[in-house]
């Protein structure tokens, strides 16, 4: 055995997902559709395999960035922590809602002190100067993922048809070293079962030709789906070809395949008198760099340059592209692979014939 | 120190307790094998078809799925799959199966939202109301007993019955709230109460979303857009809202038209979720909007860049104003003979203006003369267009003329242009900008863009009609649009298009056999709330008088004496916003309690001698009801959603295959048609005993053709003959009269995805094409129709006496009204995670907030009086006080707090919601009526009031956190 962290076997393909951040607007849609698509239930009712955070704010779980985890420098895994269950994570209140018909106040039995989104548009700066942005989460099913390389059962796997990474749930013995390894805690402990578990890019989905839930019932029309290698498809064109979206912390060496195209830098700031400045950056690209890394001033001028065009009267093939005209169009994920469960065009036929009363 | 997996490997074959790369974490529980933890073989398999397996119970038999829309209060209305496994319901997801309009337009997909994303989880939550009960404690006491169906209708048919006899049809009251607002199913009650010939409030009034001051200039408030228009939009400015959180369905077309070209501005008093991806946000002060509007059309105007052709033929600005009496002046003032007027012009555009008196004049500078001019309500000619082949005018916007009057005397005119410009002299950019907080370059800005740019839309949001100066904050925005010249093509004013739907009538209504009791939303609510004395209490004079110029006793006696005039039967034929007095309520999806302001809850349940409720789930309301009907909800029900238009889709609800519904719930129309047999049976039975033909027949002179409500002839007018009389009966009757939705049925929208497209009947003011965004007025435009308004222009000139009166007769803005003795002005918008109250009980989603109501303040704010993130506080003012949760937020302006708005009272300690700090006040003006198109009805009543509360808050330190 080398020293060299464990790796995962290289997928033949990889599935990615690019996510534009200046077309989501914090309605939270994937983070519903993904709860009751998969973690409503079964010891996952305090998970969010996918969230969106409000920026500047303390993630979810809070802290995250703080937490540790993935690869250092040389290629070792770095120190990470577990988060813990309330604080961390945050409670999943439930409610005395049964109570209502009794003439009681309805109030949540726990106290509630945090939650995924407890800092929801709380934003920085200082009125009237104030900015914030959104950032959803998934897994990033990465390439090098952390998780796989510090997991002592060797239980988690990348699937070779599409990079997808899972927890083998029979060898899984929650042991939560992967919990501490991914630098971006999108692994849960299932105290129900005593397992770890985590995104898994709806798979079962995408086998049968239909994008993952929050990509899907993306309202703010964010979310690319598709190939890394598959030249036609937006992931490939917006990460390889221009080059506008990012990898989040990078730095933290596990190769993720979610992109993200970062924010441009919001409406003006005000000078005291309340005057507009020309061409100040609201959003502080700091905030920017430290989260998708030095190219973020590129991406952001080749985004203005091409609005620029755009508004003379110019095609920019970049913009029509993160425009989305068919929703349909914005997921490249092939055939379904597996027979046929979904069926497009025949749903609702009994109903129809039986219906209601 | 980096640790690699071999030093973790390490640890573990040490066997310690806790492993070093866990510094700090929780320590394994699991046991730790010694040997070789990775031997073993790997069951990948397994895990996939562990994950295939839930993902298959999940989705179920496609064949099986329903269609739904979700919270029939939302005006979003997308189409849903509803998921379904052995008739269990499991989850739902967008239909997302609306077909592109174009290929350069982004299409609809996929209309939907977080709330409608969980609706499933509400079918069986602890608060649904499963079964018919009847309170058997003290009102709000909680104790219930379950009762069966019959005996709750026996109740309700009772308690109707009662009222027509002893007080007559006026004193019951059957409404269909705002969790109602749909064609098929809310028909349903609407039906039942036309027929009956009870009182039926407008639900856009009293939740103060209307937009009466859009109507003043444009002779309705419902105008715009389908929200793909804005994609195409050169300038969006959006105006008092917040399409990221409160329109999350169509909020994509802004930022894929940003992309596109173009430019976003949004207007509004807090840095909200729209505003941090815009190009500009403009942060007026909150109940500015008004003087901001006037200030960018002061620019406009001062710069001349406006189209003044388009003012001559598009507004009433050519119409001259007597000097005498500040009136318009009118065609049957005018001597005709006078040589100064063409007499020819009578005769041209007003043959019959003595019946009809509403006929304008303005000055021809081609002929020189004064004219009477076409297209008027009394014109005889009912185009704008100033040239045609009889015809040529060209009206003069400036000058000084004067005028015969019938009688002899001369008097003064001046074109309404010049009284414009006039008053907009005090709201320059400079004179506003204390009030504003907008400095005057940012008011240069918005004019060069909205009179720069091709194609410029001005979205007004809700917001602006909740602050008591709303009606005229959102005319002066109007006005603003209307002077920029833009209509059609080229952009304007979008509030909330209303698409035109015809052959409904025989669903809701009677073919004009009886009329409905319409009654004001604002001022029916405000006095079954004894609104004055929640008015006394919260108001200072100093308050009233800022906003006024009048005492507060003066503005109070007034408002009173002109809601005394429009009290009762005899008070709506006087042309005024009309209510009622009513002692019997069956009421539906309204959960009134948390909207209603001050003492309203208390002075409502004195009035109610009965209160029966239908709803899906145990609202705040629903708790002080007498009689609980638990109703089906969307997943159970059969229903049909068009209007209004923010697309063109009616979407269908229909219940998944095999599916039961919960407990013992029924729909509205069973509910209503059951009513109707007893009611009937009810009426029978005592004339049979009595002989007394007033036990069968209800007099009522002013609601039915034929004098009476004959109530042996009830369920089968209900039911018209027995085909009416479920949910299902209702979707497909829709679907065979309405032109709009031809050719359909339930199989081709299930088919299509749940849903059909309008055809193009659905136009009102625009024809609506097959291949582009429909936005209002094309008619006006091109073909040169006119307005629906008195002059037939757009309307800058209002000679109404109380408009004179209050210098209104042109757009103007004054401040606003206010508590003013507490800092924080308490500002409640519309919801990311709920629609009005609906879903803010979700446990689900308030995982996903702060598990409590909570109050978003200012960092500097909050520093400053002690309160820190997570906090509660107490939040207080003259009329009382509420605790919740403080959250700090930096686009909060210093001087105001905001709240999502919608949360039920019980969801505070002591249920005591923050509307127990709010005190409104019926504004003259709203309330004025009898003018031109300023007539009570659906475009003219006023708005219930939000943004009055001042507050102050306390802390009360942390760690209580709500749990009980």
């Amino acid at each position: 055995m080398s020293d060299a962290p464990a790796r995962a076997t290289p997928a033949t393909r990889q599935l990615a997902m690019v996510m534009d951040l200046n077309k989501c607007i914090g309605c939270q849609t994937c983070t519903v559709a993904c709860k009751t698509q998969w973690t409503n239930r079964n010891g996952r009712e305090y998970m969010y395999w996918n969230n969106v955070e409000s920026r500047p704010g303390t993630g979810y779980p809070r802290h995250w960035e703080e937490l540790g985890g993935g690869f250092d420098a040389q290629g070792k895994l770095r120190d990470g922590v577990v988060p813990g269950r309330g604080q961390d994570y945050g409670t999943p209140w439930d409610f005395n809602l049964d109570e209502a018909a009794l003439g009681k106040e309805i109030a949540a039995a726990q106290a509630t002190t945090h939650g995924p989104n407890w800092d929801e548009d709380a934003g920085g700066g200082e009125f009237p100067n104030s900015y914030g942005f959104y950032l959803p989460r998934i897994c990033n099913h990465c390439s090098n993922p952390a998780c796989l390389a510090a997991c002592p059962r060797g239980a988690i796997f990348k699937r070779a048809q599409d990079g997808v990474v899972l927890v083998d749930q029979q060898r899984c013995e929650g042991l939560r070293y992967c919990i501490a390894a991914c630098p971006y805690k999108k692994i849960y402990f299932n105290p129900k079962i005593a397992k770890s578990e985590k995104c898994i890019f709806c798979f079962p989905r995408v086998e049968q030709g239909l994008p993952p839930a929050c990509a899907h019932q993306c309202v703010g029309r964010i979310r690319f789906v598709g190939y890394l290698d598959d030249v036609d498809s937006q992931v490939h064109k917006l990460v390889h070809v221009w080059k506008v979206a990012l990898p989040l912390h990078a730095e933290y060496g596990t190769q993720p395949n979610v992109f993200y195209v970062p924010p441009l830098p919001g409406p003006p700031r005000f000078d005291k008198d309340g005057k507009p400045i020309e061409g100040s950056a609201r959003i502080p690209v700091e905030l920017l760099l430290r989260l998708f890394g030095p190219e973020v001033p590129r991406v952001l001028k080749t985004l203005e340059d091409e609005r620029a065009r755009r508004r003379r009267g110019q095609k920019s093939e970049l913009l029509d592209t993160l425009i989305a005209f068919s929703h349909q169009d914005m997921f490249r994920i092939g055939a379904p692979v597996s027979p046929g469960l979904v069926q497009l065009g025949r749903r609702g036929k009994k109903a129809v014939a039986e219906g209601a009363p | 120190m980096p640790v690699s997996r071999r030093d973790v490997v390490k640890g573990l074959l040490a066997a310690t307790a806790a492993a070093p790369a866990l510094a700090g974490g929780t320590p394994a529980t699991a046991p730790v094998r010694v040997d070789d933890a990775r031997a073993g073989p790997p069951s990948k398999g397994a895990t996939e078809a562990q994950y295939r397996a839930e993902f298959a119970a999940s989705y179920g038999d496609g064949e099986e799925h329903g269609y739904a829309y979700h919270c029939v209060n939302c005006q979003g209305n997308c189409a849903w799959e509803v998921w379904s496994k052995d008739g269990v319901i499991t989850r739902e997801s967008q239909s997302a199966q609306y077909p592109p309009l174009a290929p350069d337009l982004p299409d609809a997909n996929p209309r939907g939202c977080n709330k409608g994303a969980q609706h499933s989880h509400m079918l069986s939550a602890k608060d649904r109301l499963r079964y018919p009960m009847k309170r058997v404690g003290a009102r709000g006491a909680g104790k219930w007993q379950r009762i069966s169906w019959d005996e709750a209708i026996t109740m309700v048919a009772k308690g109707l019955y009662d009222t027509l006899r002893e007080r007559g049809p006026a004193g019951n009251y059957i409404h269909a709230g705002a969790g109602l607002l749909t064609e098929a199913r809310a028909a349903s009650i609407k039906r039942l109460g036309t027929l009956l010939g009870a009182v039926r409030p407008y639900i856009a009034s009293y939740v103060g979303d209307m937009f009466p001051g859009v109507s003043v200039v444009y002779g309705e408030g419902n105008i715009g857009c389908t929200w793909d228009f804005i994609y195409g939009a050169d300038v969006n400015v959006f105006w008092g809202c917040n399409p990221n959180t409160s329109r999350i369905p169509d909020a994509h077309y802004l930022w894929e038209g940003k992309y596109r070209g173009s430019k976003i501005i949004v207007i509004a008093p807090e840095f909200n979720a729209t505003a941090m991806h815009a190009d500009l946000w403009v942060p007026v002060k909150a109940g500015a909007d008004g003087h901001l509007a006037l200030a960018v059309l002061h620019r406009i105007l001062e710069s001349k860049r406006y189209d003044a052709a388009f003012l001559q033929t598009f507004t009433d600005l050519p119409l001259l104003v007597r000097a005498d009496t500040g009136e318009l002046l009118r065609l049957h003032d005018v001597d005709t003979g006078d040589a100064r007027f063409d007499a020819g012009s009578v005769a041209r555009f007003a043959a019959d203006h003595d019946k009809h008196h509403e006929v304008f004049v303005a000055y021809d500078t081609k002929h020189k003369k004064l004219t009477a001019l076409p297209g008027c309500e009394g014109s005889s000619v009912p185009t704008l267009r100033l040239s045609d082949v009889d015809w040529q005018l060209a009206p003069a916007l400036e000058g000084r003329y004067r005028v015969k009057l019938k009688g002899g005397a001369e008097v003064e005119l001046e074109p309404a242009f010049a009284h414009l410009k006039r008053s907009l002299a005090a709201f320059s950019a400079d004179k506003t900008r204390d009030v504003t907080g907008v400095h005057p370059s940012v008011v240069e800005t918005l004019a060069r863009e909205l009179t720069g740019s091709k194609v410029a839309l001005i979205t007004l949001g809700f917001a602006i009609g909740k602050h008591f100066n709303g009606m005229l904050s959102q005319r002066a925005i109007a006005s603003l649009a209307a002077f920029v010249g833009k209509l059609g093509p080229f952009g304007g004013l979008n509030t909330e298009n209303e698409w035109n739907i015809t052959g409904l009538q025989g669903l809701s209504g009677f073919e004009g056999r009886y009329t409905h009791r319409f009654a004001s939303g604002a001022v029916s609510e405000f006095m079954l709330g004894e609104g004055f004395d929640d008015f006394a209490k919260a108001f200072s004079d100093d308050d009233v008088r800022r906003a006024t110029g009048r005492s507060q006793a003066d503005y109070g006696k007034q408002v009173a004496r002109e809601v005394e005039q429009s009290k009762g039967d005899a008070g709506e034929k006087r042309g005024k916003p009309w209510w009622p007095e009513c002692e019997t309520f069956l009421v539906f999806a309204d959960a009134r309690f948390r909207r209603n302001k001050g003492s309203y809850r208390e002075a409502f349940l004195k009035k109610a001698k009965l209160i029966a409720y239908g709803d899906t789930r145990m609202s705040d309301f629903a708790v002080y009801a007498d009689l609980l009907l638990p109703c089906t909800a969307p997943y159970e029900c059969w229903d049909l959603r068009t209007n209004p238009g923010y697309h063109r889709y009616a979407n269908l609800a229909l219940p998944p295959a095999h599916w039961q519904r919960v407990g013992e719930v029924k729909s509205e129309w069973e509910i209503a048609t059951l009513v109707a047999e007893k009611l009937q049976a009810l009426a029978v039975e005592r004339h049979a005993r009595s002989k007394d033909a007033r036990d069968l027949q209800i007099p009522d002179a002013t609601h039915t053709k034929d004098g009476v409500h004959d109530l042996s002839k009830l369920a089968d007018e209900f039911t018209a003959g027995g085909t009416l009389r479920t949910d299902k009966d209702a979707v497909e009757y829709a679907l065979e009269h309405v032109d709009q939705f031809k050719p359909n049925h339930p199989a081709s929208m299930v088919e299509r995805g749940g849903f059909l497209v309008l055809n193009d009947k659905a136009g009102k003011s625009s024809p609506l094409y097959a291949d582009k965004p429909y936005n209002s007025f094309e008619s006006q435009l091109f073909l040169h129709q006119r307005f629906d308004t008195v002059s037939g222009r757009l309307t800058f000139y209002v000679d109404h006496q109380h408009f004179l009166a209050a210098g209104a007769a042109t757009p103007v803005a004054t401040p606003t009204l206010t508590q003013g003795r507490f800092p924080l002005l308490l500002l409640t918008p519309h919801a990311r995670w709920s629609i009005h109250s609906t879903y803010k009980t979700s446990t689900l989603l308030q995982r996903l907030q702060r598990g409590k109501p909570y109050v978003m303040i200012n960092p500097s704010s909050a520093a400053a009086r002690g309160i820190k993130d997570g906090d509660e506080v107490r939040m207080h003012n003259a009329l009382g006080d509420v605790v919740l949760m403080a959250k700090l937020v930096a686009g909060v302006p210093p001087d105001a707090v905001v709240m999502e708005h919608g949360w039920e009272p019980f969801l505070f300690p002591g249920k005591q919601g923050h509307n127990a700090l709010n005190a409104d006040m019926l504004n003259l003006l709203e309330v004025s009526d009898g003018w031109g198109h300023l007539k009570f009805g659906t475009n003219w009543d006023g708005n219930q009031h939000a943004y009055q509360a001042t507050v102050e808050l306390t802390p009360l330190g942390r760690g209580k956190g709500g749990a009980r």
